[in-house]
């Protein structure tokens, strides 16, 4: 096994982790991938910030690899395409300029556009406001203009690669701060509703349930950092929620 | 609940899957199964909740449900199970759980609020117990049957 194919071959790992996707997966999808290019004895590590690879390719030729994530996302089609490309890695074992190509193709495949992705968010926010019982046609266009914003504003502060935490404290005070200060304005006659329909949009929800996937499944370290990244994010919505109703003295009356 | 309400919540678990699911980059028939699925989810919540009180339990038995759900549509269309199950489970996440156990805190009422923050956290322990608990049997069924069809 040459150097270019290990590298190629940990590309997908990383974007594998990098992707969303769990950290098993990851692991076996590495290990039997190497083992069907004839690797004689694998080791892999992953967590949701590193891969860790030792290969023996040949008879104590010994080989490491490792590389740091920095940041993990939700990109269930790429998983997808990731995973087949696996399966098909395990079956055929390609030749590497084959692979290299093939992880070109699906990096290259068609996204949303950052107008979908924000009309999503505000998709989400009017959707879930009527779950939670708003009925006037105010607070449902409300939510979803104010879904749409912060739609846009999460897209632009990820582009400058602003902290996480800082993203989703500042989207919760915002958010909650126009909601009460519009309640003030008589404009909406309830906030409840609204607040929690775009909130939706920020919680961790999912954090929390891959975390305790993880943890459950023995990946013990991945999904305590997991957990950590969701608590962390729920104290900064909350703190953000916390902050505005303070100031507008929303909750205290 | 008024019937039209519960009707309007599950037309809206729909959507507000959908939404998500776009967050989470997925596509066509993808989304339209994994939206399907959330909806699916909610009608559920609903309809157990006639016979049986406790939330958490419902929220287990669901989570069952639409893991297996989720389990039979990777089969299908040769795609990790996660996908579906993850999203098709978004309308139970307790984002009101969080709201109000926030909204507790900044009244100051730490009873209320501890007893949100625990009811909220239990509900989503359930909710990745059951997924768990499906992968993990259906991890063992596929690796089963595939030694056995080996040796035969």
């Amino acid at each position: 096994m040459n150097n270019r194919l290990l590298s190629c071959i940990m590309r997908i790992g990383r974007l594998m982790v990098e992707s969303g996707a769990e950290i098993y997966r990851v692991e076996e999808s590495l290990e039997r991938v190497l083992r069907a290019y004839g690797a004689k004895e694998v080791n892999v590590f992953a967590i949701t910030s590193n891969i860790m690879v030792s290969v023996e390719c040949e008879e104590y030729v010994i080989k490491n690899y490792s590389c740091r994530i920095r940041s993990i996302g939700n990109h269930v089609e790429r998983v997808d395409r990731l995973n087949a490309l696996v399966r098909r890695l395990t079956a055929e074992a390609p030749a590497v300029e084959i692979v290299e190509a093939e992880v070109e193709k699906i990096l290259s495949m068609k996204e949303y556009s950052d107008n979908e992705i924000a009309f999503a968010h505000g998709l989400i926010a009017s959707s879930f406001s009527v779950f939670f019982g708003a009925r006037g046609v105010e607070e449902i266009v409300m939510a979803l203009l104010m879904g749409v914003g912060v739609g846009v504003c999460t897209r632009q502060l990820e582009k400058l690669r602003a902290n996480r935490l800082l993203d989703r404290f500042l989207c919760a005070f915002l958010v909650t701060l126009l909601t009460f200060v519009f309640w003030r304005m008589k404009l909406v006659s309830s906030v409840d509703e609204i607040i929690i329909g775009i909130l939706m949009t920020l919680v961790p929800g999912c954090g929390f349930t891959n975390a305790l996937r993880d943890l459950f499944t023995g990946d013990s370290i991945s999904g305590a950092l997991r957990l950590i990244e969701a608590v962390l994010v729920a104290f900064a919505i909350a703190a953000g929620y916390v902050l505005a109703g303070v100031l507008t003295g929303g909750a205290l009356l | 609940m008024s019937f039209s309400d519960a009707l309007l919540q599950v037309i809206m678990a729909f959507f507000g899957t959908m939404g998500f699911g776009m967050l989470f980059r997925s596509r066509g028939k993808k989304l339209l199964l994994a939206s399907l699925g959330g909806m699916a989810a909610w009608a559920l919540f609903l309809l157990l909740g006639l016979r049986i009180e406790s939330e958490p339990a419902r929220y287990f038995i669901v989570s069952v449900i639409i893991s297996i759900y989720a389990e039979v549509l990777a089969r299908v269309c040769k795609t990790p199970a996660g996908t579906f199950g993850i999203l098709s489970l978004v309308p139970l996440v307790p984002g009101g759980g969080l709201y109000y156990s926030a909204d507790y805190a900044l009244s100051g009422d730490m009873q209320a609020f501890a007893e949100k923050a625990l009811s909220t956290l239990s509900l989503t322990a359930m909710l990745s117990l059951g997924i768990v608990l499906v992968a993990a049997v259906a991890k063992f069924l596929s690796s089963a049957l595939s030694s056995r069809r080996n040796q035969a």
